[in-house]
């Protein structure tokens, strides 16, 4: 079958390691619409499984210009240049200092809104992955992918009652019953 | 195979491909117990936080009937444990720390995926009674017989919660058997509800003692803790101790299997400390590989602050392999009687040389004074999967009798 893991944030990314590289083992064709992380190093993806990142991770809330030049561009700038020469430690110490104490508070703000434009362009990412994905199994693996799903899977369930839907790619149970 | 034996079995805790160790002991009682029932059944009810932190879980009702379209249409069988079937149903819970929403939701999300329909088993028992018993008890049939455990190791704080208090008073009227795992939760739950301290019973946490050394090792230089990377387990006390200990042996070596968000402090500090060379972090490690990294080790290590249980305690005896544990609660229960045969035991206590010179005791005794065969085979008696299935069949049979 064509698989399809929805995992929008990517938030258990061993089991959609474990699980996508289990459908493939098993002969199914299997792609993940997932989040970027340098965490994937730890846990890689099967390279029979085709991803389509999302790129929501790449996104940031924009940074006031005056910030931009007056806090980030010429303090570290300055830093940058006087490093070049004998007072290399205290730059790179005064820099990382500046960074943390100035700059990382700037950015924790920021945070919400990072996190409002990252949520919009998830639920235009995944719909427009699964509207170009052609699949007949859809791995619903995370809350997200439900609670993004709600955009498009409710037509997609009118429009095809055989679509097969499951939270998980696991053995199943030898002589399945009725529950 | 009992043919009478029809069981479900549910859980908010329960391996999964992410976390292969959550909730290893729930599927150790089904491994233990499966070959005794004609069927098996397990609901895994595992949190899926959804909406905004603090908003109700109602607060987007098409997500709920979403969810609720899925669950209709996704029971996929699964295979687990000595041939059990296993339901996963993703429970949405709302992003709060409000345990009578938890049970609330528990319960919602098994009938949901039941279709209304009660649970076909005779007998449920239950896992977490607040999460686990609440869905069972809603959602069994009438003549069922419900049973249910008690493991967590945060009930103190939810019984601080004025509903989920209310809550587990009404759990604790409504089970047809209520068990715990060691005594600080009989001590708390009795403490709390004396009414129903009579009702509570022992049952243990199955261990596997198939895995064990030939011989106990006479030197202990490698000790092994298995146990979370968090604060309630105390690993930087472990590192402080380990160092003072190894500055008169360096040969001494440290395995600590586990994981937490606390593994890049614990790495720091072990090089702080100047003993990165000497401290290995494995990282999270499946269940199965637990008995074999227990035998290959020549002490287990365990300073926990608060254990409801020693499941680990006793799985390393299980091995072979002496300990040297805090007086945490469960620990101090799975050891009582045999305290020197297996090891040492010592107070729980924040300074370092406690450990130390504990360690220094258990040495100088070992192999000589302690006994670590006659301490494995008392456990065995009282935690083997063969006892601890009898101890269930007695349970779910006493009732049916009558």
């Amino acid at each position: 079958m064509r698989i399809v893991f929805v995992a929008p944030k990517s938030a258990w990314r061993q089991a959609l390691a474990a699980e996508s590289r289990a459908a493939a083992d098993a002969g199914h064709a299997v792609s993940v619409i997932a989040e970027e992380s340098p965490e994937w190093d730890a846990t890689p993806i099967d390279p029979r499984v085709q991803v389509r990142w999302t790129g929501s991770s790449r996104i940031s809330a924009p940074e006031p210009k005056a910030t931009a030049l007056f806090l980030r561009k010429i303090p570290l700038g300055a830093l940058r240049v006087v490093g070049r020469g004998p007072l290399r430690g205290p730059a790179d110490g005064l820099s990382r200092w500046w960074r943390r104490t100035v700059l990382g508070p700037l950015k924790r703000r920021r945070w919400p809104e990072t996190k409002r434009l990252r949520e919009a362009h998830r639920r235009t990412a995944v719909a427009a992955a699964v509207a170009e994905a052609e699949f007949d199994w859809l791995v619903l693996h995370e809350p997200q992918a439900v609670e993004l799903g709600v955009d498009w899977l409710p037509r997609l369930l009118d429009e095809r009652p055989e679509l097969v839907t499951t939270f998980s790619f696991e053995p199943r149970a030898e002589a399945a019953r009725g529950r | 195979m009992n043919a009478d034996r029809h069981v479900a079995v549910v859980t908010p805790w329960y391996p999964d491909p992410q976390v292969t160790y959550a909730g290893a002991f729930v599927r150790a009682q089904v491994e233990a117990v499966s070959g005794g029932c004609a069927e098996l059944d397990v609901y895994h009810l595992k949190s899926w936080p959804v909406g905004a932190a603090g908003a109700p879980l109602d607060a987007d009702p098409e997500v709920l009937d979403l969810h609720a379209r899925l669950l209709a249409r996704a029971d996929a069988p699964l295979a687990t444990a000595g041939g059990a079937v296993l339901h996963r149903v993703p429970t949405l819970t709302p992003r709060d720390t409000a345990w009578i929403t938890h049970s609330d939701a528990s319960s919602r999300w098994l009938r949901t995926f039941l279709g209304g329909r009660p649970l076909d088993a005779p007998i449920v028992h239950a896992h977490v009674p607040v999460t686990g018993g609440w869905a069972a008890l809603e959602n069994a049939r009438p003549d069922a017989r419900v049973y249910m455990t008690e493991h967590s190791s945060f009930l103190a704080e939810l019984l601080e919660q004025p509903a989920a208090r209310a809550r587990y008073e009404r759990i604790l009227e409504r089970a047809d058997g209520f068990f715990v795992v060691g005594e600080p939760l009989h001590d708390l739950i009795a403490a709390t509800f004396p009414r129903f301290a009579d009702k509570l019973e022992y049952i243990a946490n199955p261990i596997d003692f198939g895995t064990a050394r030939a011989e106990a090792p006479r030197a202990l230089r490698r000790w092994l803790s298995v146990a979370a990377l968090n604060e309630r387990k105390r690993i930087d006390y472990l590192l402080e101790a380990f160092r003072r200990c190894r500055e008169a042996d360096p040969g001494l070596r440290l395995t600590l299997a586990g994981d937490g968000k606390l593994r890049p402090v614990l790495e720091s500090l072990a090089e702080d400390l100047g003993v990165a060379d000497a401290v290995e972090f494995l990282g999270s490690v499946d269940p199965a590989e637990v008995p074999g990294l227990m035998a290959s080790h020549d002490l287990f290590v365990h300073t926990s602050r608060h254990e409801t249980f020693g499941v680990v305690v006793v799985e390393a005896l299980a091995a072979g392999t002496p300990v040297l544990v805090s007086r945490c609660g469960g620990s101090d229960q799975v050891l009582r009687g045999i305290e020197s045969e297996a090891g040492q035991l010592y107070d729980v206590d924040d300074d370092p040389d406690v450990l130390v010179a504990a360690y220094l005791e258990l040495r100088e005794r070992h192999p000589e004074k302690t006994d670590v065969d006659a301490a494995r085979e008392h456990l065995r008696a009282k935690y083997s999967y063969e006892t601890v299935a009898a101890r269930h069949f007695e349970v779910w049979d006493r009732e049916g009798r009558r």
